[in-house]
């Protein structure tokens, strides 16, 4: 166990989380909080010209701290 | 956790170990310093007492993997130039000398719920937006990217190849200096961590076959929930014929059922029994009937019928005045009376016509036999129960009604 390297296990866990919150899982880490991912749908904004465009709709990561 | 066990290669106590370990210097590290930084997955922010993620571009590019090529779209230029201005828009747009040609129609929403414009969030969510000759959407960190992937040759066709992230299916066309070949990086690079350039072990290091199958499995979910323009579908040739072979059959049915003269379905006149036999009215009804049939003093017969069909004026000869009979329909039109007695003569049973007069029209009864009491009518009425329909009864002749 104190072979594994912060740096290693910081990228694993990255991996990790990547892949799980990718399929659209949530995940609980003790001590931190809690993952998941949230559809947000299209909607219209106004940029710095004054154009309205309609922006497309995304998946965002949500973190609730613990 | 046993994803973590597994890609560490120990078992699922010391990875749990290990994590609570690293969490609790982590959050060390986020009360000493005000944030930390998880390399490929994120920031963690001290804000307002409590712990912000902001995740990183690889985290944000793998989550958003299904929307990842798709661009904003103006649907109202500064200018007013656009054919459809957003209907709820809180106030006029403001002139613009610059203001870009309106794009094209505004794509559709992959989720079948589509959410109303909200001008109201025209404020303070809005993110930073690109200028107007910028490349696509994910195409901006790329440039740092680029600096931390090897000097091999972009994989330009992995990305073109996909039509999910060709960068001209909803916006405009790319030229060659808005995004130009090179801006397009393998998927180690794009799935970079720019951000994160700083930490110890930027995602960048992350083995390229790592990288890659991260890359096909988001390409193929991808091409699950983002197609291209297809053409809208239409009801297959195998399922056109089973559905005109489902209605000729339905039709030939039909035909079957309600062609006149067929012996098999009941009369069409069994309603009027049944609803003579639930009315409580129609026992006075029955009454008269019988008086006005004795009046008559003979049940009607068609002169033609009786030519044709010799048992006829048979069995209205033996029409009987008294007693009882079995009353297995009624009908205001005479040639469907007639047909329905036809048919229970050729079934066997003494049938009869019985005209009579109800509330100022003219009703033929289908008699079936004559009994002279109501307990052998019951009984014929029982042995005729196959063939008669549920609604027949027995109803008293003229001389048991006073």
């Amino acid at each position: 166990m104190d072979a594994i390297p912060e740096t290693q296990l910081a990228a694993e866990l990255a991996r990790a989380l990547r892949e799980l919150l990718t399929n659209g899982e949530e995940i609980h880490i003790d001590g931190l909080g809690s993952f998941k991912t949230t559809h947000r749908l299209s909607w219209v904004d106004k940029n710095e010209r004054g154009d309205y465009v309609l922006l497309p709709p995304r998946d965002t990561v949500i973190f609730t701290a613990q | 956790m046993q994803q973590l066990s597994r890609r560490l290669g120990i078992p699922p106590e010391q990875a749990q170990e290990a994590l609570s370990r690293y969490v609790s210097a982590l959050q060390q590290r986020i009360e000493e310093q005000g944030s930390a930084v998880v390399p490929g997955l994120g920031t963690f922010r001290r804000f307002r007492g409590s712990v912000a993620f902001e995740p990183s571009d690889a985290l944000a590019l793998a989550v958003n993997h299904k929307y990842a090529g798709l661009e904003e779209v103006v649907i109202e230029s500064a200018g007013g130039g656009s054919p459809t201005p957003p209907a709820a828009a809180p106030e006029p747009p403001a002139a613009a000398e610059d203001a870009p040609q309106a794009g094209p129609p505004a794509f559709e929403e992959p989720t079948p719920a589509a959410e109303p414009l909200r001008p109201e969030a025209l404020t303070a969510e809005t993110e930073p937006l690109p200028e107007a000759a910028l490349p696509p959407v994910y195409a901006a960190p790329l440039p740092e990217a680029e600096d931390e992937a090897p000097p091999s040759e972009p994989e330009v066709s992995a990305w073109e190849e996909h039509p999910v992230f060709a960068i001209d299916e909803f916006g405009a066309p790319p030229s060659a200096e808005a995004a130009p070949p090179d801006t397009y990086a393998p998927p180690a690079a794009v799935y970079a961590t720019p951000a994160d350039a700083d930490a110890p072990p930027p995602l960048a290091a992350a083995p390229d076959e790592d990288a890659d199958r991260l890359h096909q499995e988001w390409v193929a979910r991808a091409h699950r929930h983002v197609r291209p323009e297809q053409p809208a579908r239409r009801f297959s040739t195998p399922v056109m014929v089973a559905s005109l072979l489902l209605i000729a059959a339905l039709a030939a049915l039909l035909y079957t059922y309600l062609r006149p003269g067929d012996p098999l379905p009941p009369p069409a006149t069994i309603n009027a029994p049944v609803a003579s036999a639930l009315d409580p009215a129609a026992e006075d009804t029955t009454a008269e009937v019988g008086q006005v049939a004795a009046a008559e003093t003979e049940p009607v017969q068609e002169p033609d019928n009786t030519a044709a069909e010799p048992p006829a004026p048979a069995v209205a000869a033996q029409t009987p005045a008294t007693g009882y009979a079995i009353v297995a329909g009624s009908s205001v039109d005479r040639p469907l009376a007639e047909g329905d007695v036809a048919r229970y003569k050729k079934a066997g049973m003494p049938a009869w016509l019985l005209q009579s007069q109800v509330n100022g029209r003219t009703r033929y009864r289908i008699m079936v036999g004559q009994y002279p009491t109501r307990g052998e009518a019951s009984r014929g009425l029982g042995e005729y129960a196959g063939q008669l329909p549920e609604g027949a009864w027995v109803a008293p002749l003229e001389a048991n009604n006073p």
